[in-house]
């Protein structure tokens, strides 16, 4: 367990089933998977024993990221209010975007999936932090360089501002 | 090899329209209308963006000529298409010119809720650069809600400029104005010793002004004259920020302004003014 906040007087984790499109079971924690905007809206209308959730366009590999990015933040949040409340120093925000940093390092191919993933889950934080990322990509970049990177086919006869 | 057929695959010009539409929303525009040579299905792309915002960071990094930035606004209206709800040229030309005009007349074409147009400080735009502006333009600005300007308060021109915008936005909510101070600046327009006692007896009214801002407030006798006149003039104002310039008036002088301001009749009765440094 990644949290140790007083785990004693906590109550025992309600979990739920995250599948995957090509059919892998992942159980979460209740709070983990309510991370996604569209999960916590089927949440309150569902059954209380109805704990399965077949997400149809997220495959395992891109699953088990979104659930670690989730985790991470889940629990980064909880230790970022205790140091609050304790008034105790932390730098835990600055820790959380440097993880998000590093974690959103991908290929292209994975950020890709990433996005649709968080875009369909409805992950703000998380959409938020790929579409930066594609466009400080792109920022800087020679078209050429940026064909290279997302595999972009130049298919472009007229060029519109070659009077520039 | 079919996961390496897979990989070859250009994705992301096939990413949903709105999220598209927010990676270019955060580059800076010359950054995304570059995107329009990728292919032909990012041609046309940068073209429906919403708010065209042309600031320091869209000045290209080899020094260039005002006039090659003015003519990358020119045609990054001419080619948008779609609606444009902000328009920005913030520190991005040296100088105003003729052009803003033309700029302001096709912007007014469109639904634009928030025109923000700020210039170098030392040669600020002299707007509606006509002998002087009119009472109103003979358009209206029937979207803008939010207008952000710098103002050189010492030229008669401008002033009756910024007025000539004010009564030609009819739904404007929110105004700011930056004070811009010129030193040894020549050939100012003087004002007619009446000019604002004349204006507090014409019948403008501003019927959704809540939000106005003045920001580098001196407390010269223009700044406090256009107080007056927002204050007597505007009938739903909420706030009225003013932001005392850092190098200004001693504490004794700014009291002695704030005394006479407290004087100026206000239409609004939740008008609230807020001296800050």
């Amino acid at each position: 367990m990644k949290d140790s906040f007083n785990p004693s007087i906590e109550p025992p984790k309600k979990t739920v089933t995250l599948v995957s499109s090509d059919g892998y079971d992942f159980e979460v924690e209740e709070e983990v998977a309510l991370e996604s905007q569209v999960i916590k809206d089927g949440f309150e209308d569902k059954a209380v024993d109805d704990r399965e959730y077949l997400l149809f366009n997220v495959h395992s590999d891109t699953l088990e990221l979104i659930i670690k990015y989730c985790e991470k933040h889940v629990s980064s949040r909880k230790s970022i209010s205790a140091a609050a409340a304790s008034s105790s120093s932390s730098n835990g925000e600055e820790a959380l975007k440097e993880w998000d940093e590093h974690f959103i390092s991908v290929d292209t191919n994975t950020l890709y999936d990433i996005l649709m993933a968080a875009d369909y889950l409805n992950i703000k934080s998380l959409l938020d932090l790929a579409i930066q990322k594609v466009a400080d990509t792109i920022h800087g970049r020679s078209p050429e360089q940026i064909r290279k990177k997302f595999n972009i086919e130049n298919d472009s006869i007229i060029d519109p501002w070659a009077s520039e | 090899m079919s996961t390496d057929m897979l990989y070859s695959l250009d994705k992301i010009s096939s990413l949903p329209e709105e999220v598209m539409v927010d990676i270019l929303h955060r580059l800076p525009i010359r950054e995304a209308v570059k995107t329009s040579l990728l292919s032909s299905s990012w041609r046309y792309r940068w073209m429906s963006m919403p708010n065209l915002v042309f600031d320091a960071r869209s000045l290209p990094a080899e020094a260039q000529k005002d006039s090659d930035q003015v003519k990358f606004v020119t045609n990054a209206l001419l080619l948008h298409n779609g609606i444009i709800s902000k328009f920005e040229v913030n520190n991005f030309l040296m100088h105003g010119c003729s052009d803003v005009d033309r700029w302001i007349l096709v912007l007014s074409r469109e639904n634009l809720n928030h025109l923000v147009l700020v210039f170098n400080q030392q040669n600020p735009y002299q707007f509606l650069k006509m002998e002087t502006a009119p009472e109103r333009l003979n358009f209206n600005f029937d979207h803008l809600t939010a207008l952000e300007l710098v103002v050189n308060f010492e030229d008669f021109k401008e002033i009756v400029a910024v007025l000539c915008l004010l009564r030609s936005s009819p739904f404007l909510k929110s105004l700011t104005v930056t004070y811009a101070v010129i030193c040894g600046r020549q050939s100012l327009l003087l004002y007619n010793t009446q000019f604002w006692e004349a204006l507090l007896c014409k019948q403008d009214v501003f019927h959704s002004l809540e939000t106005v801002s003045i920001v580098g407030f001196t407390g010269g006798l223009h700044e406090c004259g256009f107080t007056k006149f927002i204050l007597l003039k505007s009938m739903v104002l909420k706030t009225f920020t003013i932001k005392w310039e850092k190098s200004g008036l001693l504490p004794e002088g700014k009291l002695l302004v704030v005394e006479k301001m407290m004087q100026f009749q206000r239409s609004s009765t939740k008008a609230k003014v807020i001296f800050s440094s």
